[in-house]
């Protein structure tokens, strides 16, 4: 968890510490108060995304296993400032590993999430088009007193809102790999993830670039917001069906869809070919390792 | 930033605001102050115009003060970042619009003109115009600027007054300079450069009105987009 924070960093803090509105640690609060409240609130939706959802259970040793991999292949990317989704690798490395402890896995619900994973980015980017007609309707219409004030009152709930999300369906899915260790207090788990990832982003979680910001789109405040808050709607949306996300999927997602919406687009292409190479590939590699691993060991 | 600015509900932007106004005034004032000194350049009346200018000296510095303490408040927090550029931008060519018409007075200053080429250029048809539409930009920038309290189709609405004044200015400019140059046998050599340098410094008013639209025009586009 505290490699999650340091990877995730950048797109919960980046817009809020970037803005000048919070400093860099008052962020930081409300993000801890956003991923906690996802935790505790619509975390628990998650606990059986994958024992109980890719697999009907899991044993120890696998879970165990899964983690340190987890761990490794994001505290590797970290490292080399690549943002990656803990839900790719989560999701791969289960799989891998459950295969090689000869656990059966649900097909139906792997294909669920794949097929998730492969409509995310439209679905965000639809719906996200869908409230950016609406807002770009109304706000023409304001002062740019009143303007600057919902951009700075969007920022901190928005913020909030992608943290609760990311809290919800990440955090939560964590818990769903921990089920073998049920004798600690769930309670206590969800604490615990969120301090680490918290830790994370304090002492690393500047250092890795907004790739899904400046390099990837040239948008306005308004239209990075309202990809935010898509992409986050569509996160907690799966949550509900237990499916894992990742936040960057459907954030890109949603900017792709602001941008759509204008007749000249600046997308850099090379960042969104990389972006979505790395969650095909991050998924592969996290699978075929975890198999790998287990099978060997 | 405290926690109590959050609550602020554009406090601290409307005070930035109403900066930006009191700076735009002090420069019309200025400009006023300008139109009144080339009236006595016109009447030949040397110590008159030398008083005027100190008028226009002293507003320049009012502004450039005003100037100072927007960039301060702005500096503190005021605006979302995207906008606090723009706005410190604006700022910036206001300031130099009241620059631009101080360092023009100054020149016909420095050196005494021919009192028969003083009369008969700034008391022509042609100055008189010229300096009025550099007024006009700068009182429709104004206009401009007070549009961003209400919507973004009032801005932009206005923006293309500045723009078609700035015109009329450039147009003004060039006849002017038309006259100078018919007076090249009436006078030096150094007068006729000094005073096509006034044109130009004189000018520099009405472009950076219309420069300090465009960076309205851009915070409109960015911010409202």
């Amino acid at each position: 968890m505290f490699v999650f924070g340091w990877n995730n960093g950048p797109v919960l803090l980046g817009n809020l510490a970037g803005s000048g509105i919070l400093s860099y640690r008052r962020s930081l609060a409300l993000v801890a108060a956003g991923l906690l409240a996802g935790v505790f609130l619509e975390g628990p939706k998650m606990e059986r995304s994958l024992a109980g959802g890719i697999t009907s259970s899991t044993t120890q040793t696998v879970a165990i296993e899964v983690l340190i991999l987890s761990f490794t292949i994001m505290l590797l990317l970290s490292v080399l400032r690549i943002p990656v989704s803990l839900g790719n690798i989560l999701v791969g490395a289960y799989s891998g590993a459950s295969l090689a402890a000869q656990i059966p896995l649900n097909s139906p619900q792997i294909l669920l999430i794949l097929l998730s994973w492969l409509s995310v980015p439209a679905f965000s980017a639809l719906i996200t088009i869908l409230i950016y007609r609406i807002v770009s309707i109304v706000v023409p219409n304001w002062s740019l007193i009143t303007l600057d004030t919902v951009n700075r009152a969007a920022v901190l709930g928005i913020t909030f809102y992608v943290a609760f999300a990311m809290g919800a369906n990440n955090l939560g899915m964590v818990r769903s790999v921990l089920a073998p260790f049920q004798h600690a207090g769930i309670e206590v788990q969800a604490i615990l993830f969120s301090l680490a990832a918290l830790m994370g982003m304090l002492l690393f979680g500047r250092g890795i670039s907004g790739v899904i910001g400046d390099e990837l789109l040239a948008l306005s405040p308004v239209g990075v917001l309202t990809a935010m808050f898509g992409g986050a709607s569509v996160m907690l949306l799966l949550t509900q069906f237990r499916i894992p996300v990742s936040i960057t999927q459907a954030i890109v997602g949603g900017m792709v869809g602001v941008s759509l919406t204008r007749d000249v687009r600046v997308i850099n292409r090379r960042i969104l070919g990389e972006i979505l190479a790395s969650w095909i590939l991050v998924t592969g590699f996290a699978f075929v390792l975890a198999l790998a691993l287990f099978t060997a060991f | 930033m405290k926690i109590a600015d959050l609550f602020s509900f554009g406090r601290r932007e409307r005070e930035v605001l109403d900066y930006v106004d009191r700076h735009l005034e002090l420069v019309i004032r200025t400009i006023e102050s300008f139109d009144r000194f080339v009236k006595l350049v016109g009447q030949t009346k040397w110590e008159d115009a030398n008083s005027e200018y100190q008028t226009i000296d002293s507003l320049e510095t009012e502004a450039d003060n005003l100037h100072r303490e927007g960039n301060t408040k702005i500096a503190h927090g005021a605006f979302f970042g995207g906008i606090r550029e723009d706005i410190l931008n604006i700022m910036e060519k206001i300031d130099s619009i009241a620059d631009s018409a101080k360092d023009s007075a100054k020149v016909l200053l420095e050196k005494r003109l021919d009192d028969g080429v003083a009369s008969a250029l700034f008391n022509s048809a042609e100055m008189t115009n010229f300096v009025r539409s550099c007024m006009n930009t700068v009182i429709s920038l104004r206009e401009v600027v007070r549009a961003l309290h209400m919507n973004r189709k009032s801005v932009l609405s206005k923006v293309h007054t500045v723009e078609n004044f700035e015109e009329e200015a450039d147009e003004h400019k060039d006849a002017v300079r038309g006259m100078i140059s018919s007076m090249a046998l009436k006078t030096d050599a150094l007068s006729l450069v000094r005073l096509r340098e006034f044109t130009t410094l004189l000018d520099n008013v009405a472009d950076n009105a219309e420069d300090a639209t465009d960076v309205i025009l851009i915070l409109v586009a960015k911010g409202y987009s």
